[in-house]
């Protein structure tokens, strides 16, 4: 971590922040030299060099192409993406076809992104009206609440006059007050850590700092998950609220929301909402006439997965390459160019919201203390009926596939459920799992964000623990030893096992997961040894001709 | 100072007192048990604890016989009535396999190199007794080509293990942003200024990146890391530091 260039970065600020600076720069027909920038900011040439190099769309390889097939998880699964490619290719070229990690259309899949829209399900039908840049009718998500009280899908907060007395409420109310009402609720992050909300706000709040920031964490990387893509784009107003009234609460002029570039409606959503609301004086100076003022901005993810860790966000936003941090310090205390910072994911803030709208002991009511309230799940488009759900803590996992979700398309034998880096459940264990985050993680998998991708029966095992391998060796930022090296000598291990060049040594590959598990620095390539564990534990049969047990 | 103020931690089973420059379990553990005991590639006590290597992991428990969990020890915080385990069986083995790993893409080539016996990461394999790793065919970043265009300073990319503490050095304590990692993941490599040789590059030649590269991946003309050139070497290289 560079202190140096934290505070060099900070003078620039957060409004004109340097990532945003210098991707724009990149992506300009016309770009600067970098030495010019590194000029105006005392920076190096080195330090923008650094960064610019960290990420997949600022790179020639990617900008010379023009549309990007998604690949990931719930895509792969579905198999739709082959013919897509083939059908563009023949459009626009060979060499003009790129990949993209999710989309999130993974209730669709065939998704494709081209010229700064993401297309799927049946849009490929209209092909050349989208490359004619005709704006074509697309199909939307399916979302609906099963919960008890809804706090994320209600329309309480859907029009900036209610944003605007309900703001009003708040901007009376004593901020300990608000703090114990998140307290009270149960709240713990929906971002994947679990740190409880009001804890966090808390001792943000108590931290010193002549300045303090607010990040939402809208890098929704991992594939199966649009639930935070739901609410950017259809419920904005929660999650724009839940930040306003954090900055309130910690004493915070400023925040951002870093939402990835995979998402460009996401991105037009929020960016509507913040013009109308700074119209209306909702955001800004003196928000409403009183002598509280609140500022925000979107910076806009570049195509690095790991950029949804906080340490590596904040990075991200401050021109650092965006390499995991070590904690201590932990972000509430120094964040945001070493000043407190609340990081928080989109859901958590939509979900702080409801609480204060709705009350805390409903929230708390549902579920237990460690898993409380409600929770989005997103099915894939192996359910008869996938779709964006809020549904209580505590249900039964069976309940959720199969009466909200319908059952299944097609014969399933395993979810990914939680993202790349969270658990593969076998079919049969569904039977005695609950939406419970402690009680995903005592059997071995991950909750996580709740997201599912649904492993078709006739899928080989060998190629999802490819697949997963891949991504942690394309995703990760390099830093730690264990996790550059561990992934992509796992990736080159699977590789061989696909050609059929060598077979799997299963002592070696098991002593690497513990390395990459008990060594990582972060749970990008510390995690990712979880599914695969998983699949070794629940399909290992299915996988013994690809393995040699000595080596 | 009264004893209840004093705060204890114990390293392999014996207490020790707390004090204020242990910022980590690494310094406490090396003030106590001395500077081998846990080994470390990354770190330098001279820059701010940056976590890459993780060869410097510990077990640590929060209570005696308490369940323990790995940490690396040079950015964790050091408190009261901690267990720390410093080399246990499953420490050995983690530390292994890293230093494994870190071979898999290493030339193996120290009878010839310049720094030979003289070398953070030929000693660190050699105490946990690695000299070769069991993967197959990996892809390696061999054949970079040296980089002799500078008056002082030399540059040997196939030995770099990616610390990253020449760039720490450059920045935090030359206050120069001449060196950075590029690229990510598997494809992160050192480079200067815009991808420049050594030479064309911005560089001060204060020599603070040679003196902390646990390699010789970056070194000097005057090849003063090098354990067979005598003194007068190094003691001129000194002299150039002092003289920045
Ligand atoms: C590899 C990795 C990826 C992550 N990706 C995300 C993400 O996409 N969105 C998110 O909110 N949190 C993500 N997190 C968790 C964040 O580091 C952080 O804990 C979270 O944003 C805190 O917000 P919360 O307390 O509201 O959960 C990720 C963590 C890791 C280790
Ligand atoms: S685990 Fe992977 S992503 Fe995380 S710090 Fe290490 S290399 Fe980077
Ligand atoms: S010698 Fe040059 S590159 Fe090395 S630390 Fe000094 S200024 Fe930086
Ligand atoms: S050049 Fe030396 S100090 Fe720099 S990253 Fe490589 S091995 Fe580490
Ligand atoms: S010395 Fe601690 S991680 Fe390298």
């Amino acid at each position: 971590m560079s202190k140096n260039i934290s505070n060099l970065s900070g003078r620039i600020g957060l409004k004109d922040n340097l990532f945003k600076k210098m991707s724009e720069n990149v992506l300009n027909n016309s770009p600067r030299d970098i030495k010019e920038i590194a000029k105006e900011y005392n920076l190096g040439v080195s330090t923008i060099h650094g960064a610019e190099s960290f990420y997949e769309f600022l790179r020639p390889s990617h900008r010379e192409k023009k549309a990007f097939v998604c690949n990931g998880s719930a895509c792969m699964c579905a198999g739709t993406q082959d013919k897509l490619k083939e059908t563009l290719k023949s459009k626009l070229g060979n060499d003009k076809v790129g990949e993209m990690f999710c989309l999130g259309h993974c209730y669709e899949n065939h998704a494709f992104h081209y010229d700064g829209e993401n297309y799927a399900g049946k849009d490929i039908e209209n092909i050349d009206q989208i490359l004619n840049g005709e704006v074509i009718k697309q199909e939307k998500f399916f979302s609906k609440s099963y919960a008890t009280t809804s706090f994320l899908m209600d329309d309480k907060l859907s029009t900036a006059e209610q944003f605007k007395e309900q703001l009003n409420k708040f901007l009376k109310k004593d901020k300990k007050e608000i703090v114990k009402s998140l307290l009270d609720s149960n709240l713990t992050g929906r971002g994947g850590a679990g740190f409880p909300t009001g804890m966090k706000w808390d001792f943000c709040s108590k931290a010193k700092g002549d300045k303090k920031y607010v990040i939402c964490n809208a890098d929704e990387g991992d594939s199966g998950a649009f639930s935070d893509r739901y609410l950017l784009e259809d419920q904005p107003l929660k999650v724009i609220f839940g930040m306003v009234i954090c900055g309130l609460v910690i004493g915070s002029d400023e925040g951002v929301l870093y939402i990835r570039g995979e998402y460009p409606k996401s991105i037009e959503a929020i960016n509507g909402c913040i013009n109308e609301l700074k119209k209306l004086n909702l955001l800004g100076e003196n928000i409403l006439g009183t002598d509280f003022s609140f500022d925000l901005g979107i910076c806009i993810g570049q195509g690095a997965y790991i950029c949804g860790e906080e340490t590596a966000l904040i990075a991200s936003i401050e021109g650092r390459r965006a390499e995991v941090d070590v904690r201590p310090p932990f972000p509430v205390t120094e964040g945001l160019y070493k000043k407190p910072t609340v990081v928080n994911n989109v859901e958590t803030l939509a979900a702080a919201t409801g609480i204060l709208i709705n009350g805390a002991e409903k929230f708390s009511s549902i579920g237990n203390k460690k898993s409380a309230g409600t929770k989005l799940v997103c099915l894939d488009s192996f359910f008869n009926n996938p779709g964006v759900y809020e549904i209580n803590m505590g249900t039964p996992m069976k309940k959720i596939f199969n009466e909200i979700g319908g059952g299944y398309k097609e014969s399933v034998k395993a979810f990914q459920i939680g993202g790349p880096l969270g658990g593969v459940v076998p079919l049969k264990e569904i039977d005695n799992l609950n939406l419970d985050f402690q009680e995903f993680s005592s059997k071995g998998f991950m909750l996580g964000h709740a997201s599912v991708v649904s492993i078709p029966k006739d899928f080989p095992m060998t190629e999802y623990i490819h697949h997963l391998f891949e991504f942690s060796a394309e995703e990760s930022c390099g830093k730690c030893f264990p996790g550059r090296l561990g992934s992509y000598r796992g990736k080159e291990m699977f590789d061989q096992a696909k050609k059929k060049t060598a077979k799997i040594p299963l002592k070696l590959l098991n002593e690497l997961l513990v390395t990459m598990q008990k060594g990582c620095l972060c749970a990008l390539c510390g995690a990712i040894p979880t599914p695969i564990m998983n699949i070794l534990k629940y399909f290992g049969d299915e996988m013994k001709s690809d393995m040699v047990k000595d080596n | 100072m009264s004893s209840e103020k004093r705060k204890i931690a114990y390293i392999d089973g014996k207490p020790y007192e707390i004090s204020a420059n242990h910022t980590s379990i690494l310094k406490f553990v090396k003030s106590y048990v001395g500077e081998k005991k846990v080994p470390t590639l990354c770190d330098d006590p001279n820059l701010a604890p940056y976590g890459a290597c993780r060869v410097c992991s510990v077990e640590v428990a929060l209570q005696k016989d308490g369940p323990t969990k790995v940490v690396a020890s040079c950015h964790t915080p050091v408190a009261e009535n901690q267990h720390i385990f410093t080399s246990n069986e499953n420490l050995q083995n983690l530390r292994k396999n890293i230093v494994e790993l870190v071979l898999t893409d290493h030339p193996m080539e120290c009878g010839t190199c310049e720094v030979n016996n003289n070398c953070e990461l030929q000693d660190v394999a050699n105490d946990l007794g690695i000299s070769d790793h069991r993967y197959n065919s990996p892809k390696q970043h061999k054949g970079i080509p040296k980089d002799t265009s500078h008056d002082y300073m030399r540059m040997n990319l196939d030995n770099c293990i990616n610390c990253g503490r020449c760039v720490r050095a450059c920045d935090e304590i030359q206050g120069s942003f001449v060196l950075t990692m590029s690229g990510r993941g598997f494809e992160s490599r050192i480079t200067t200024d815009n991808d420049m040789m050594f030479g064309d590059s911005s560089c001060v030649s204060c020599g603070a990146c040679a003196h902390t590269c646990p390699t010789d991946a970056i070194s000097d003309v005057f090849q003063s890391k090098s354990a067979a050139v005598d003194k007068k070497g190094k003691n001129y290289m000194f002299l150039l530091w002092s003289w920045v």
